[in-house]
């Protein structure tokens, strides 16, 4: 195989490879009668990416008598080559050594040549069977918007919750019901649907995903100057991102999602490790105890019932049934909330779990949203409820109603005892690290 | 001083050279430098080892430095780079190098002129560093010496058969060499009359073998005399001791013959054209009996 381009193109193809570089430590490369293609996976296995250049870039494109070729390299020594490429003027790359090495001759200015020749480790290829025309959701923006959403967060923050609703999406680096130290600070950006070029969400979702792998394709974008769109169903299915320019290049970005059931129940607040081919699985139960089926089934049709419709004043609820101790500082009850303990948030939602399921019949029977008997659910101890309407957010933040007393204290302990136990259990192993055999611990 | 400084100002000194010249008659070494920025600038590319001895005589001054008997740095200044060189004999001794790089640092960026003394063996070496900023500031330092350690003395026959020169732009040259990959454990440099003119391969990545070759006919080359291939290794650490010679050299003379020799030239300028040199000599590595 040996395929040349000039300068230009070979300064994109070297933005790539650090794209690439970002979200494994091996490139495969992959050559066929389309173009090449450049893929790289993720050491968990929850991000695949695929940068897919046309033929058209290539000044010459050869291929081997078989048709097509494939190869995994180690990406360190591609960095290496491709990392100043101010001075090419042209680039070729060919197969020698008989076919175990691929060599990289950058021609410079100042007659200068640069060479590499890359050991090749093997021949394998990553495949995906994860579809990728069928999300029901697609939203499309200009690489600035999503720059934006980027900075907006931490570089710090692992991950970034998106809740797409019909016409805004929330990025958020939280997600909803999750019980997190005192310290964290949660924030959350809104952006209404006509900011971005195109927006068509069939049904509201909250997804997660990890935000290191979105952010090395995000800087491509930005490279190519090409807008991204982002492909999705609901929580737990895969996460598409897709970068297209002119034709020429195509770029998918495939995240595993966090899945519902693993939402909130966690004490410590750190995704599951999902692998790519089964994107509905329930990925590892947490030996915690966690609350009874029922009580998660109760939740998931929480989330799914009143995520509809109910945008602001869901939010809003969220934020009072949950601690907000980092909440400006004149929330006083929340502060009590949090220094007493999360008996109270608890209690709530053992309450609400039984109030949801009962709203939620009532609005699948009428349709109609009923902001106000949702709040009124929760806040069912002293204060009235104020007058909710999705509009008051601004006065609701600052007289939220004194939090229900401590009651059923021993009911709530023996049902939620994990959350009195230390926050790190040794036995779980960290998301990041690779699983190289399941679990044959009969302990759930 | 404190004397003659006061007498200056009071006028009764016209001439402010009679500083120097009534207070250091019986020096073996006095002279004076308007603007130390190159000269501190070489004496950083060359602290890469512990001691260095200069040495001084009409012509002007050396200061050498050798790290293990394979790499020796010298810095040449000739006596016409400063604007006062009063010189007795031909005194030699040795000092911390990197003690003196920071004397002259003293005053930060700020541009100073310096006085370099020197009464005579034992004495220490004394440094009078005035800033052009602030006349009402001034440092004295002096800063002991040893007797003058000896050094090794490499010399590429002029005369071989097998020499090779080549002259080029400093920057282009620094840029090249800055690419090399810094993982690498051995260079192996190869100057040939037939393509690859001029190649500096790294050796010692795995996985990777990666190389950089410059045509003769190129723009940064500015000489190019080769009469044999040479082909010779050395060990990436020593190349990277000349790096600061190399960033702020303007042009760079690379000599080496059969043995793998490499000498390094490094022309430094100053401000008002005035220069001083650098040079360096690096040993092969030799050939081991797997090769």
């Amino acid at each position: 195989m040996k395929c040349t381009l000039e300068g230009g193109n070979a300064r994109v193809i070297a933005k790539a490879i650090q794209s690439l570089s970002k979200v494994g430590k091996e490139l495969f490369i992959e050559a066929d009668v389309n173009g090449l293609r450049m893929r790289s996976i993720n050491p968990t296995a929850s991000a695949v990416a695929n940068i897919s250049f046309s033929r058209c870039m290539f000044d010459t494109f050869q291929l081997p008598a078989i048709g097509s070729f494939c190869c995994k390299i180690a990406m360190k020594p591609c960095l290496s080559v491709f990392r100043n490429m101010k001075q090419v003027e042209y680039c070729e790359l060919s197969i020698v050594g008989n076919q175990s090495k691929l060599k990289v001759n950058l021609r410079c200015k100042l007659e200068t040549t640069k060479q590499a020749v890359i050991s090749i480790m093997d021949e394998l290829n990553i495949t995906s069977n994860v579809p990728t025309d069928q999300s029901l959701n697609s939203i499309r923006g200009d690489h600035k918007l999503f720059m934006e959403i980027s900075n907006s967060f931490n570089s710090s923050e692992e991950e970034l919750t998106l809740e797409a609703t019909l016409d805004t999406l929330s990025a958020k680096n939280y997600i909803e019901g999750a019980r997190v130290n005192d310290k964290f600070m949660r924030s959350q950006l809104k952006l209404k649907h006509s900011e971005f070029e195109h927006y068509q969400v069939a049904e509201g979702s909250v997804v997660t995903f990890c935000i290191k792998e979105f952010r090395s394709f995000l800087l491509f974008a930005e490279a190519l100057n090409a807008p991204m769109t982002l492909e999705f169903d609901d929580a737990g299915s895969p996460f598409l991102v897709k970068i297209k320019k002119h034709n020429d290049i195509e770029c998918l970005l495939i995240l595993s999602t966090l899945s519902a059931e693993d939402v909130s129940i966690s004490d410590d607040y750190r995704p599951q490790e999902i692998t790519m081919r089964d994107p509905n699985n329930t990925a590892q139960k947490r030996k915690s105890s966690t609350p009874g089926p029922e009580i998660q089934q109760k939740r998931r049709l929480a989330e799914d019932t009143t995520l509809s419709d109910l945008d602001t004043s869901l939010f809003q609820f969220r934020n009072r049934r949950t601690e907000r101790p980092s909440e400006a500082a004149s929330v006083q009850p929340a502060r009590m909330l949090a220094d007493g303990d999360t008996i109270d948030v608890v209690d709530e939602e053992a309450e609400e779990e039984a109030m949801l399921l009962a709203v939620s019949d009532a609005m699948e029977a009428s349709q109609i949203p009923r902001p106000s008997s949702t709040e009124v659910c929760f806040y069912n101890t002293e204060d009235a409820p104020p007058t909710l309407m999705p509009e008051d957010n601004n006065e609701e933040d600052e007289s939220i109603p004194q939090s229900p007393e401590r009651e059923r204290r021993h009911r709530v302990r023996t049902i939620f005892s994990r959350c009195f136990q230390n926050t790190y259990v040794p036995r779980e192993p960290s998301p990041n690290s690779q699983v190289y055999a399941p679990n044959s611990d009969t302990e759930d | 001083m404190q004397h003659s400084k006061v007498l200056y100002e009071k006028g009764i000194i016209k001439n402010r050279k009679m500083l120097t010249q009534s207070q250091y008659e019986d020096y073996q070494m006095a002279c004076h430098l308007k603007h130390i920025k190159t000269f501190y600038s070489s004496i950083k590319a060359i602290c890469f080892s512990d001691f260095g001895t200069l040495e001084a005589n009409e012509d002007g001054i050396l200061i050498s430095v050798e790290q293990g008997k394979s790499i020796q740095a010298t810095l040449f200044i000739s006596a016409a780079f400063f604007a006062e060189f009063r010189i007795d004999g031909s005194p030699s001794f040795s000092v911390k190098i990197n003690v003196l790089a920071e004397c002259l640092s003293l005053f930060g960026l700020s541009d100073c002129s310096v006085r370099i003394l020197y009464k005579g063996e034992g004495s220490p070496l004394l440094l009078l560093l005035e800033p052009h900023d602030d006349d009402q500031v001034s440092t004295e330092c002096s800063i002991k010496t040893t007797n003058m350690e000896e050094l090794m003395e490499y010399d590429l026959d002029a005369n071989s058969s097998s020499l090779n020169t080549i002259f080029m732009r400093g920057p282009d040259l620094s840029n090249i060499f800055h690419e090399l990959d810094k993982a690498a454990d051995e260079f192996e440099l190869t100057i040939s009359p037939l393509k690859p003119h001029f190649r500096i391969t790294t050796l010692g990545v795995m996985q990777a073998e990666t190389s950089v070759e410059v045509a003769k006919s190129s723009d940064m080359v500015i000489l190019f005399n080769c009469r044999e291939t040479t082909v010779a290794r050395y060990k990436s650490q020593q190349i990277k001791l000349t790096n600061k010679a190399m960033q702020v050299a303007s042009k760079v003379a690379i000599k080496t013959d059969a043995s793998g020799l490499l000498e390094l030239h490094f022309m430094m300028n100053a401000d008002d054209q005035k220069e001083m040199y650098v040079r360096y000599f690096i040993t092969p590595l030799l050939e081991t009996e797997d090769n």
